[in-house]
């Protein structure tokens, strides 16, 4: 079976949910954690607030894609953690935007200071 | 919870007990409750069935659906063929050409919808199209 790199567009696959995913993925990067946690992690790193409609929407939407899987359930709450998968489009998906954030602050960048570089 | 009851058996059976214990530490406010009424559309739209880990069930579900949809007009069309409408057959034939409009319009709906829970656009879409077709050659063929 043929292996398929991981790429940044699987993530805008998602549609309206792939930025929330992107945040989900990233607050999982970290290490496991459950719903209220990754909440807390986004507004803490990204400062938006992560309704619980959405993020069990985008929960639901990684864990079919195998890019998160559930682990055993802990009291109420269940951790989750990010797969190999999630991980690798997580990279493809850093690596496009990174390139992005370099073009547009160096084009930003004034005509003069960009010459005299 | 009231509103965790809009949402589809096998969500709740899945994540109702852990998004129960999120919403008992989180402020209900009004953005909440409409943010929980917009997840259960979008549950009761997209996640009727049992959630699984990396599977590709709704595609094949949306696929079938969507393939169902123009065979079924080609097949009305047919049998109007061998029994005409008394009257106006252009009646019909309208009838017809609007109903695989809709049929269309339905596959890219599909399509859409099946993007984000494991489905693409092409899946649904390519599938609905190629079986309409040959629905249509084989009625072709048989008239």
């Amino acid at each position: 079976m043929p292996i398929q790199r991981p790429r940044a567009s699987d993530l805008a696959d998602l549609g309206r949910f792939s930025e929330p995913a992107l945040l989900v993925l990233a607050s999982l990067a970290e290490g496991p954690k459950h719903g209220y946690a990754i909440m807390q992690d986004i507004l803490e790193f990204h400062g938006a607030r992560m309704e619980p409609g959405t993020l069990y929407g985008v929960l639901a939407r990684l864990e079919t894609r195998g890019w998160i899987s559930p682990l055993p359930i802990e009291g109420r709450r269940r951790p989750y953690r990010l797969t190999t998968a999630g991980a690798a489009v997580l990279q493809a998906h850093l690596t496009v935007m990174q390139r992005v954030v370099s073009t547009g602050r160096h084009r930003l960048e004034p005509q003069g200071s960009r010459s005299a570089l | 919870m009231r509103l965790l009851r809009l949402y589809p058996r096998a969500w709740r059976a899945r994540y109702g007990e852990e998004m129960l214990a999120l919403l008992e530490q989180h402020h209900l406010s009004v953005r909440t409750r409409i943010n929980l009424l917009r997840g259960a559309l979008d549950a009761q739209l997209h996640m009727r069935g049992p959630i699984m880990s990396g599977n590709r069930r709704p595609t094949v579900r949306w696929s079938l659906l969507v393939a169902l949809l123009p065979s079924t007009f080609v097949v009305v069309h047919w049998v109007c063929q061998l029994y005409p409408f008394p009257g106006d057959s252009t009646l019909w034939d309208a009838l017809v050409i609007l109903g695989m409009m809709v049929a269309a319009l339905a596959a890219t709906w599909a399509g859409t919808s099946a993007q984000g829970m494991g489905g693409r656009l092409p899946d649904s879409a390519v599938a609905g199209g190629l079986v309409g077709l040959a629905a249509l050659l084989i009625a072709w063929i048989v008239s």
